[in-house]
């Protein structure tokens, strides 16, 4: 019985993606499953579309930089918690982590008064500074957890071998937690790429990102292009989990000293 | 290398203390290491022995005192600047690098790449590694490990190598092995080596010099041969070998001879009359080799004893005593054909000869 539900609800968790990649083929011209007839008409349309590519590149160019600036961020906080074990350490991870706790729509609040404080309402800056926030929880944790598991004593052999400390760090810590490092900036770029509830807040007529689009786009009207766009962020993301973990090897489950 | 400077000290070791919380992990220690020499820091854990390799190394600050290389102050040297190579415990090798690279690495750091291959090659080849050079270090087994790191740490030719306990984690075959092949190394590089010890066998067989720690403090530092047979602590006779160790008080002086009562028995010793046992009344304890324990025939020996247990270990048996003195051991050389080991609760005698005696202030 308990093995019945287990396999239903581990069919049904995959249900909607299949659904909208499916309907995403319909040659009809409304959104709709099952699909009427096949075709590629709305693969055209949202890569013939200028606008469709322009959002998806800023929303490209917004995670990858977000995922680069809040990774690094998390390896310095993590360098001095975990090795230089600054005061109050645990306290500091707590706060990092605060991002998944409150509300996104409290955060989208504070952040179009913030924002506007600082005159970047509706601007790319803006939205970098406000992913990075949202993504440092995701990226603060593989990072601190590769780093609990590297040997200390690596960093101090290659000091004794006459090593600077930058010397050390590119050649022998840098490498000793890559896979943290891989791990982080893959869940920032994949939870930035995807972020809706707070950017809803912050965008404007001069930036738009791709998941708040297919938002509005949705309550506009109900074309399959959405399907189209939708099916190919999920070949998108899939294919990078997929080619990191082959090259690189990704901690999925990182777990804690 | 010419033998000017041979008996200058390379380290000096000038009161260091190091405070970890207010407890003082290291205190007051002072040591001089010669040019060449293998000198062994030996004593259980947390005596201090590993805090002062790293004080050493660079890894930790002195809270006060000095270590100075060839007469220069150096305690606040980062350890980058030190010309100190170390093996470390758990050998940290470097896990993304094979056997080359590792090898390779202070040479690289240093920049001395002109001659980079050749060296690299040469100490591969000097811990008998040839082969080896592309494996992974997770590929290779643990001796061979220990060689990696072994290597990796000459390379760059230091003027001393500190060694953290490198060969706990081998079984003793293989551990009697590296133990020879340090020696050797040691030898051919004349490198300066720091080796530290829990083992006192290890320690006796592999040094030059012993200085035995034991709650932060040097409690003596001397030749292996010394440190056995002539401990100046209680610690000492106990930590290295094993040893009959009795306490009294003085009761005689008549010219060299002195007679000792010892304390919870009616028995009284005769001791040289050395400068520790010059007054009655004097505390003392005499530390006895069990080794230097004879046996013989009952009213044979000063010491009434009967026999509680033996133990045969091949070339030698020890035997259990319950004495007049206390309980004692007694290792005698075993002898074929001469029969079976003394029965246990067989009456005998014990004694012992006056350089056997060593005389501790207690």
């Amino acid at each position: 019985m308990t093995r019945a539900i287990a396999i239903l609800v581990l069919m049904f968790l995959p249900l909607p993606i299949v659904i909208v990649v499916l309907s995403s083929f319909t040659s009809a011209g409304y959104l709709s499953f099952p699909i009427k007839g096949l075709s590629l008409r709305w693969y055209a349309e949202f890569l013939g579309s200028a606008n469709w590519l322009s959002v998806m590149g800023t929303s490209a160019l917004l995670a990858l930089i977000g995922a680069l600036v809040s990774t690094a961020a998390s390896l310095a906080a993590a360098w001095a918690v975990v090795r230089h074990r600054i005061r109050f350490g645990t306290a500091w991870e707590t706060l990092l982590l605060t991002p998944l706790i409150f509300p996104h729509a409290a955060i989208g609040v504070i952040m179009i008064v913030t924002l506007a404080g600082l005159g970047w309402l509706g601007t790319f800056a803006g939205l970098v500074l406000v992913h990075c926030i949202l993504t440092v929880p995701y990226a603060y944790r593989p990072v601190a957890a590769a780093l609990r598991k590297a040997d200390p004593a690596l960093e101090e052999a290659a000091a004794s071998l006459g090593a600077r400390p930058w010397r050390t760090f590119w050649l022998v810590s840098l490498p000793a937690v890559r896979p943290g490092l891989v791990t982080s900036l893959l869940f920032s770029f994949i939870i930035s790429f995807d972020e809706v509830t707070v950017t809803l807040f912050l965008v404007g007529p001069f930036v738009m990102t791709l998941p708040v689009q297919v938002f509005s786009e949705v309550l506009e009207s109900a074309s399959p292009v959405i399907a189209a766009v939708s099916a190919t962020l999920v070949l998108f993301t899939s294919a990078m989990v997929f080619i990191l973990d082959r090259v690189i090897g990704i901690q999925f489950f990182v777990e804690r000293d | 290398m010419p033998d000017a400077g041979h008996d200058q000290a390379i380290l000096q070791i000038d009161d260091v203390i190091k405070a970890f919380d207010g407890t003082h992990a290291v205190d007051r220690v002072n040591l001089e290491v010669k040019q060449g020499e293998f000198v062994t820091l030996l004593g259980p854990s947390g005596c201090g022995k590993s805090t002062l390799l790293r004080m050493i190394a660079g890894f930790e600050t002195p809270t006060s005192g000095r270590i100075l290389m060839r007469g220069r102050d150096m305690s606040r040297d980062p350890a980058y600047a030190r010309e100190i190579g170390m093996v470390f415990q758990n050998l940290a090798l470097f896990p993304h690098m094979n056997v080359y690279d590792n090898v390779a690495f202070g040479l690289r750091a240093r920049k001395r790449t002109r001659d980079l291959d050749r060296r690299t090659r040469e100490m591969i080849a000097m811990v008998g590694l040839e082969g080896f050079e592309d494996r992974r270090t997770g590929q290779i087994s643990g001796g061979q490990r220990q060689r990696v790191a072994l290597a990796r740490s000459l390379v760059t030719a230091p003027d001393l190598l500190l060694l953290d306990e490198p060969l706990s984690a081998l079984d003793l075959k293989l551990r009697r092995q590296l133990q020879g092949e340090l020696k050797r190394i040691q030898r051919e590089t004349g490198i300066t080596f720091i080796f530290v010890t829990h083992d006192q066998e290890e320690a006796l067989s592999m040094s030059d010099r012993i200085a035995v720690m034991n709650a932060g403090r040097v409690e003596q530092y001397g030749s292996a041969v010394e440190v056995y047979h002539r401990p100046r602590t209680e610690f000492v006779a106990r930590f290295v070998g094993e040893t009959n160790f009795l306490r009294g008080s003085v009761s005689v002086v008549s010219g060299d001879r002195a007679a000792l009562d010892l304390d919870g028995t009616d028995t009284r010793i005769a001791i040289p009359a050395g400068a520790e046992a010059r007054h009655c009344g004097t505390r003392l304890a005499v530390s006895i080799r069990p080794e230097h324990v004879r046996l013989g025939a009952v009213d044979e020996l000063m010491v009434p004893a009967t026999i509680r247990s033996h133990s045969f270990s091949g070339s030698t048996i020890t035997y259990e005593l319950d004495s007049r003195a206390g309980p004692l051991l007694a290792q005698v050389p075993f002898q074929p054909g001469k029969g079976h080991p003394l029965a246990p609760g067989m009456a005998v005698s014990a004694g012992w000869q006056d350089d056997a005696i060593t005389l501790i202030p207690a």
